[in-house]
């Protein structure tokens, strides 16, 4: 019986966000765990049966998404510039493919938050006139290199306010 | 090189950071009734706070920059989350020059940029500039051109009257206000009454009061409803008020407005579709106000993307010719059949009927209030019979028509008249539903759905299947599925 050669875990041309995403991810989870846990102690009597589901709860939650959600988050996110398109794979229960041709791309923006600051990368939004499709935790030089190939370029089919410029407006 | 935005945005900055006077107010809250010593002890907390607001703001105002390429115009903001987002002038469909007169000692202007992606409630970028550099970025960039520079112009001034006619129609409340007016005012006649019987055998001072006390409340909040409507509609008197568009050959420049300067850049090709309106009353009035659907215009403040505010039959077309002549509007091709009258008429004589119902069953029920439920049975016989009157206006109108790729719809959604004049390329999905009902005399209800900012779907009801079909080239005797490539094969 022939052998079948291995599927590739990851289709061919896909990039992967930064590795420290997963720190971020990680990092987010703690300051938020550590808010939780200060309110329950703040509200809830440490004798009570309450107080031990809300930390069973947390404890049982935590596990989870550190040990599984984060990962697989991290490890399906993917992106892809190909040609005329851009693919963006994500999600953990539902994977979604985005494809979006880049004659239709409205507007793209870069958002940075403090702890992305701190890592060095950066969440790439890019904007077509149905949707909205994110590439998360890319390097900063990276997101600002895609932004400017995915904004469009001036002529070809573009039209809108800026066609017709000099004395044929 | 970077640009930093008007320094009076540090004022509006501070509005987000008002929430840090809940100190001194606390503070105060806490020291009422100690002396004023002690109080002034503590004095520099409530200092600091207000330092910190104006502080925060400065920093806000230093972080938001603007650069532009001959492509795009870079907006970046926020103090600890950076957000930078591009805008390419090939990509803007609508901007919006705001000089209200409260920033004119200060010479700025709100400019605010769009596209057809980001949200349909907000603009996709906005900028608190001097008027100069406003007008000099604009100006660089080649996306606006003085309106005296515009050549081949048509040019359409909308009298005030009609100005007038559009605050009445479009002021929120006009009909129901004069309704609920009457019908509080009447409600607490009754209330009164009703009260004053079933309360006085068992409450004695307190009923009585409340029995006095409600006619004068009702006739209150009447009142109170009617200077609402009469606010509401002198601000939208201001908002139009001067109306005027310049057409050039690739733009609309739409200008108006008292208090608040307005001008609008729209270009012609991002125009999704124009849209003529007429409720009943405009209807039996012979009046037709017309609106456009681009990505922006009309989305701040409440504002209305009106083209024509209000015009009579007679000089309508010859204005949309001026204005839009790529949207010509077609007379029907295709409309229900005599006998799908009913389809249209269906939903208000339910209510006819549910009314009724509604009377003996609460008559029944609650004997004792005979009159209340008269009296709002009654009430509500007057929506009830106006809806009846827009769709038996709906059925002589309805239908559709296509001329060089433009098709034009007439339908009516709630107690509006539409007819709609778009293009093939602005329609995103194309929907044929047809119910058992229907089946009978092959008939179907059409579905569009126009993209933009959002997607907006046009309703047609019970057109005759096999002539959309046909329409649209598809083949009648297979499934109700249409796809765009079928759309789009038919004309390419």
């Amino acid at each position: 019986m022939k052998k079948m050669p291995p599927k590739e875990r990851v289709p061919s041309g896909y990039e992967r966000p930064s590795l420290s995403s997963l720190l971020i991810y990680y990092i987010r989870i703690l300051l938020l765990g550590f808010v939780y846990m200060v309110l329950v102690h703040l509200f809830l009597s440490p004798d009570g049966l309450l107080y031990r589901v809300a930390v069973w709860v947390w404890a049982v939650s935590f596990a989870l998404l550190w040990l599984l959600y984060f990962p697989i988050k991290y490890w399906k996110h993917r992106y892809k510039l190909e040609g005329n398109s851009l693919y963006v794979a994500s999600g953990v229960i539902y994977t979604r493919f985005h494809h979006i041709r880049l004659p239709l791309i409205q507007l793209v923006s870069v958002t940075r938050s403090p702890l992305q600051y701190l890592f060095g990368v950066a969440t790439l939004c890019v904007c077509t006139a149905g949707t909205r499709t994110y590439v998360c935790n890319i390097p900063s030089a990276k997101a600002a290199m895609l932004a400017s190939l995915l904004s469009p370029a001036p002529g070809g089919d573009s039209g809108g306010l800026a066609s017709g410029k000099e004395g044929d407006i | 090189m970077k640009h930093h935005t008007h320094p009076i945005t540090i004022l509006q900055n501070m509005g987000s950071f008002l929430f840090l006077l809940i100190i001194p107010l606390a503070r105060g809250a806490l020291s009422f009734g100690a002396s004023f010593s002690e109080w002034l002890s503590g004095a520099w907390v409530d200092i600091l706070a207000l330092c910190a607001i104006i502080g925060m703001a400065v920093l806000r105002w230093y972080c938001i920059y603007y650069y532009f390429t001959p492509e795009a115009i870079h907006i970046s903001e926020g103090i600890f989350a950076k957000h930078t987002v591009s805008l390419p002038f090939s990509r803007l469909t609508s901007l919006y020059l705001e000089e209200p007169f409260w920033y004119k000692p200060f010479g700025a202007v709100n400019l605010r940029l769009d596209t057809d992606a980001g949200s349909a409630r907000s603009h996709d970028a906005t900028l608190t500039l001097k008027k100069r550099a406003a007008v000099e970025l604009l100006g660089a960039t080649g996306v606006r051109q003085r309106l005296e520079d515009v050549s081949h112009r048509q040019i359409f001034m909308c009298r005030n009257f009609y100005v007038v006619i559009l605050s009445l129609i479009t002021t929120n409340y006009f009909a129901g206000v004069l309704f609920c007016s009457t019908f509080i005012s009447k409600l607490g006649d009754i209330l009164g009454q009703q009260i004053a019987d079933v309360l006085y055998g068992t409450l004695a001072h307190v009923a009585q009061l409340v029995a006095v006390g409600i006619p004068p409340v009702a006739l209150f909040i009447a009142t109170l409803l009617a200077i609402g409507w009469g606010v509401s509609f002198l601000r939208n008197l201001t908002r139009y008020y001067n109306f005027c568009i310049t057409r050039s050959q690739h733009r609309l420049f739409i200008t108006g407005g008292v208090l608040v300067g307005r001008e609008y850049t729209v270009a012609i090709d991002k125009i999704h579709f124009i849209d003529i309106r007429q409720t009943l009353f405009t209807r039996i009035a012979q009046f037709y106000s017309v609106y456009i659907k681009c990505a922006g215009y009309g989305k701040s403040d409440g504002l209305l993307p009106v083209l024509i505010p209000s015009a009579r039959k007679s000089t309508l077309f010859g204005y949309l010719e001026r204005l839009v002549p790529e949207f010509v509007v077609t007379p029907r091709t295709i409309k229900p059949n005599l006998l799908s009258i009913f389809k249209f008429i269906i939903d208000p004589l339910g209510f006819l009927v549910a009314v009724p119902v509604f009377y003996f069953v609460t008559g029944w029920l609650l004997p004792s209030w005979h009159d209340l439920i008269s009296f709002v049975t009654l009430m509500s016989l007057v929506p009830i019979f106006w809806f009846l009157g827009v769709r038996i206006c709906d059925f002589c109108t309805t239908g559709i028509s296509e001329k060089n790729g433009y098709f034009t719809l007439r339908y009516s959604q709630g107690f509006t008249l539409h007819t709609v004049v778009v293009h093939r390329d602005k329609i995103c999905d194309v929907c044929c539903r047809q119910s058992i009902l229907q089946m009978g005399d092959d008939a179907c209800d059409l579905f569009l759905y126009t993209y933009g900012e959002g997607v907006t779907r046009h309703h047609l009801k019970n057109l005759p299947r096999r002539e959309v079909c046909a329409l649209f080239g598809l083949n009648p005797e297979k499934g109700h599925s249409f796809s765009l490539s079928h759309l789009f094969n038919k004309y390419n």
